[in-house]
């Protein structure tokens, strides 16, 4: 075996190596920093590149091993590195996607939490206790992760509201902007903050109804599409089977 | 004149094992709907019945634990929202308004989730009724051209399977929106 090509395939195992170090250590920060609805560490994430070149490799090893093998290393090749710069070029999307959907199960469980802490505030408790009471009860989830950590800045010393003013830093959603507002102004005016939690969670629940109905509304146009590119497709190739058939052994 | 390639309905793994399989997914989304119909009657005499509970514990003013089979109904639908009414039910020793405000908000949630899931069961019924019958459709028309003597290959069978239980899959979890 010549030098050359031995140095390349040694250069390119190490590349793919570091990729794999580097692009797995940023997948499970990705990871970690959606299952603790952490969304600031996701604007830019570590090691960013070397996770989408990882994402993009992933995409290729199935294309290049299932696919195209029976048709040559070129092709497999082409094809590899075709499908490759997809999955480099969607792993943008693809995170964007991951981070609604967890955007999207905070707000379906805040409802609930704020009714947990309007509850808790309500029979008389402080902002550690009601928070301390709502992760006790509360399902598990993004958004109870999320209050372990307000809990933990509040017993290091932070402000209640300063802390929850941080949650809303790292989550930027508009509902939580709006309930840190409503809770600063309540503080100003010495008012108490049960009520305004508790108008809180009747707005997300609204949210959280509406957002379910329009889901709903579109449910019978998408069974519908599920059941033409499914369903109808297998009967057209059945009852066209016999008709290719013939077809094909009247052309010889 | 043309023929066909004949072929025998012997017992081979495609039909042996796709047809209970194919039974099973054809009713998934008929049997979803009936589970979430007989949930939803669940939820809905649960919910009469944390109401008749707020307003016994409002009237008399004096805090009471909710009855064994109050509690057991909630238990069993696993509904996120009891977890306030538990709460309450710790918190509120004592604070008979605050039982009874907590019980009154979960009956009213669950009273809206019924009526949201029985809308959704009528918009989605005539839906799962064609995809019913669409899903139907290529076994018999299998069968029928087996009975014909033109056999499908083995192949095409499974990729028809798959795209079968695809979109029976599809039918069952599309039908469900939850709240």
């Amino acid at each position: 075996m010549s030098g050359p090509p031995t140095m390349v395939l040694l250069a390119a195992a190490a590349g793919v190596i570091a990729l794999g170090v580097f692009g797995l250590r940023g997948l499970l920060e990705i990871r970690e920093a959606l299952r603790l609805a952490e969304f600031d560490r996701l604007v830019s994430p570590p090691a960013w590149p070397a996770t989408r070149g990882l994402i993009g490799v992933l995409v290729a090893i199935p294309v290049i091993t299932f696919i195209v093998v029976p048709s040559g290393a070129d092709v497999a090749l082409l094809a590899g590195a075709i499908a490759a710069s997809i999955g480099f070029w969607l792993s943008p999307h693809w995170l964007l996607a991951a981070r609604r959907r967890v955007e999207r199960t905070i707000l379906d469980e805040l409802a609930l939490h704020l009714d947990l802490l309007a509850l808790a505030m309500e029979s008389g408790s402080s902002w550690p206790a009601a928070l301390a009471a709502c992760v006790e009860k509360a399902p598990d989830g993004p958004l109870r992760r999320a209050w372990e950590r307000v809990i933990l800045e509040i017993h290091a010393g932070a402000e209640p509201i300063e802390a929850l003013r941080n949650l809303e830093q790292r989550l930027r959603l508009r509902p939580f902007a709006t309930l840190v507002s409503a809770l600063r102004a309540a503080e100003k005016l010495q008012q108490p903050v049960a009520p305004v939690l508790r108008e809180r969670a009747r707005q997300a629940a609204a949210g959280r109804f509406a957002r379910a109905e329009r889901e709903a509304r579109a449910a019978p146009l998408r069974l519908w599409a599920a059941m033409w590119l499914c369903l109808v497709p297998c009967t057209a190739v059945i009852l066209a089977y016999p008709a290719a058939r013939l077809l094909a052994q009247v052309m010889g | 004149m043309v023929d066909f390639e004949v072929v025998a309905m012997t017992p081979e793994w495609p039909g042996m094992l796709s047809l209970p399989l194919l039974v099973f997914f054809i009713a998934l989304p008929a049997i979803g709907a009936w589970l979430r119909r007989h949930r939803s009657q669940l939820a809905s005499e649960a919910a009469a019945q944390l109401a008749e509970f707020a307003t016994c514990v409002r009237g008399d003013a004096r805090f009471r634990v909710p009855d064994e089979s109050l509690q057991a109904r909630l238990a069993r639908l696993r509904v996120e929202e009891t977890a306030s009414l538990q709460l309450a039910l710790e918190l509120g020793r004592g604070d008979a308004q605050l039982l009874a405000d907590a019980a009154q908000r979960l009956s009213t949630r669950l009273r809206r989730r019924v009526a949201f899931e029985r809308k959704m069961l009528a918009r989605t019924a005539s839906g799962l009724r064609r995809g019913a019958i669409a899903a139907t459709v290529p076994p018999v028309a299998i069968l029928a051209t087996s009975t014909a003597g033109i056999g499908i290959p083995a192949f095409t069978q499974l990729l028809l399977l798959v795209a079968e239980i695809l979109g029976c899959v599809l039918l069952w979890r599309l039908a469900r929106v939850e709240i």
